[in-house]
């Protein structure tokens, strides 16, 4: 299940979606959760899946990585939609015993389930495209104005990319750490409540003081490339808008003002 | 290139000091090698060098620049590369060239000099046509190739390897070195190796043994590797060849303690062999 976290992950390539600046590729995925967080009909979730679909197209990745990195969160999405399912009132619409089920929790159930989907999507096609650097370089530019409220772009943008660097690392860190502990006999998948409890904690445990040492390790290694925080860098590519940037981005504030245009109806 | 005078070393909220009163010059364009058992204090000693620690008492210079002076740290880490041992813990960028351009990045060099420096740094390296691969597609003697031409390209004075071939299995290791060595004889490098491969060591003009944080011993290889017994007592192991010199020596036949590789030590055996 962990080593299935293609969240974070890039995948070289040259295609239009991968050349999009920086910046505007951030822009977009921010549009796009907005967007997402928005809708509420059919209609808005069927352009934001258009949407999706074109950005993919554009980027020449195969949907089968997609959904390849959807399947480490499926258990966590079914669940959260189906509590919400449960949980929103209305009139009762089927009974089974004391559980009963409306049509507007099915309705919202169904929303949850589709927004997560479309959102895990959206920010896997940000990071598919965009190498760490180059989301480093772009989010410390588009940070800038943080300057005013005296907190370095560069330090956030920073701290956001590694963080991001980490999360296939630490998927494949756990993968081999929950091997190895399933070699000598932990209940992970299998056994009652406390012994799978225990061999969380037991997975956790490591991975943390892993983890910990990992960005020490990093950090240092960054200060000895005459990383500094809060000083201006420059990049192997000047960042500059070309056409293909201008189109992407007005395509995406069309759809998201149609998005915020619809009218919310259940 | 470096220059350290009496320096003592205690990590914070520790007691007992990890470097012990440390002298040493190192001239430019010298190749030399650290060793010492676990724990002497070989890696607090190397991050030293690019001022990632600084000294409790004493001082060290590097290029004549007292680390302790927050103005010149960053000069420093451009002029002292350091490497470590696994390459996964060091890369920062996606791929190779990306990875290659962030210390270019960090120190404000203008994109098409970027370009140009790492493109010279990635070709010293022998790794050229990976540019375009992403990181985690490389084998590890690539991947630390790409820390050395990310090094490279700062163009540095001098490079420290913290046990940076300790990951690479013998061929690719030996391979590491000669790139390593020849961007040293090519630029004019100080490199100032920590290793626990003997044979590494050999390849260096100088050895240097610490041990608790002092400098046990320090002279040529040939010299240092001689000292059989005093080796053993630090619980370093000498070289196959100075040790079989020593084991014939014990024994009562007339060689020298010094030897100077596979061809010099059959000669002497030879000789031996046909003066009986
Ligand atoms: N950050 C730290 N804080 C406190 N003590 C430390 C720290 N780093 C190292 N030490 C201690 O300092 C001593 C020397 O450590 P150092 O890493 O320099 O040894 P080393 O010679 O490089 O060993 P090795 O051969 O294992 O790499 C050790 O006793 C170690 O426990
Ligand atoms: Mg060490």
């Amino acid at each position: 299940m962990l080593q299935d976290i293609t969240m974070g992950l890039y995948i070289p390539g040259d295609s239009i979606a991968h050349r999009l600046d920086p910046r505007v590729k951030i822009i977009l995925a921010v549009c796009y959760v907005i967007a997402l967080i928005c809708a509420s009909d059919i209609l808005s979730y069927g352009l934001a899946a258009l949407t999706l679909a074109g950005a993919v197209t554009a980027a020449k990745i195969k949907p089968s990585m997609l959904l390849r990195g959807m399947r480490g969160f499926i258990v966590m999405i079914a669940f959260t939609a189906v509590l919400c399912a449960f949980m929103t009132p209305g009139a009762s619409w089927v009974q089974w015993g004391w559980l009963s089920l409306s049509k507007e929790g099915i309705y919202k159930g169904a929303q949850v389930l589709l927004s997560f989907i479309l959102f895990i999507a959206g920010t896997s096609w940000l990071t598919f495209t965009t190498s760490p650097l180059q989301l480093m370089e772009g989010m410390s530019k588009l940070l800038y104005p943080l300057r005013y409220i005296k907190v370095s772009p560069q330090e956030v943008a920073l701290i956001m990319s590694i963080s991001m660097r980490f999360v296939p690392i630490m998927a494949e860190e756990s993968y081999r750490i929950l091997n190895a502990q399933k070699a000598r006999g932990a209940y992970i998948d299998s056994g009652n409540i406390t012994q799978r409890v225990q061999a969380m904690v037991s997975l956790l445990a490591p991975l943390f003081i892993r983890a910990w040492q990992r960005s020490e390790t990093l950090s240092t290694a960054m200060l000895c490339r005459c990383y500094q925080s809060g000083a201006e860098r420059t990049g192997l590519r000047k960042m500059f808008m070309k056409r293909a940037d201008y189109t992407a981005l007005a395509l995406m504030s069309a759809v998201l003002l149609i998005i915020i245009a619809l009218p919310d109806y259940y | 290139m470096f220059t350290i005078d009496e320096l003592v070393f205690t990590y914070p909220d520790e007691n007992v000091p990890v470097l012990n009163g440390i002298s040493l010059h190192i001239s430019p364009g010298s190749v030399v090698a650290l060793i010492g058992p676990n724990a002497s204090g070989k890696s607090t000693l190397a991050r030293h060098l690019n001022a990632l620690l600084l000294p409790s008492s004493g001082r060290v210079l590097i290029e004549g620049m007292d680390s302790r002076d927050p103005q010149y740290t960053n000069l420093i880490r451009q002029r002292v590369g350091l490497i470590f041992q696994n390459p996964d813990d060091q890369m920062i960028g996606s791929n190779v060239e990306e990875e290659v351009a962030f210390g270019l990045g960090n120190i404000g060099v203008a994109p098409e000099e970027i370009r140009k420096r790492s493109d010279e740094a990635l070709r010293m390296a022998g790794i050229y046509d990976l540019r375009t691969q992403s990181a985690h597609t490389l084998s590890g003697g690539e991947k630390q190739r790409v820390v050395l031409a990310e090094v490279l390209a700062l163009r540095p004075q001098g490079i420290v390897l913290d046990e940076a071939t300790a990951m690479l299995d013998p061929v690719i290791r030996q391979e590491w070195l000669q790139v390593l060595l020849s961007a040293g004889r090519k630029y004019n490098l100080t490199i100032f190796m920590i290793t626990h491969h003997m044979d590494e060591a050999l390849l260096a003009d100088r050895v240097l043994v610490l041990d608790k944080g002092r400098i046990v011993l320090d002279g040529s290889a040939a010299e240092i590797f001689s000292k059989v017994d005093k080796l053993r007592e630090y619980g370093l192991e000498p070289p196959p060849l100075q040790a079989l010199m020593y084991t014939l020596a014990e024994a009562g036949c007339p060689v020298p303690a010094e030897v100077y590789g596979v061809k010099n030590c059959a000669e002497i055996i030879s000789r031996m062999l046909a003066g009986e």
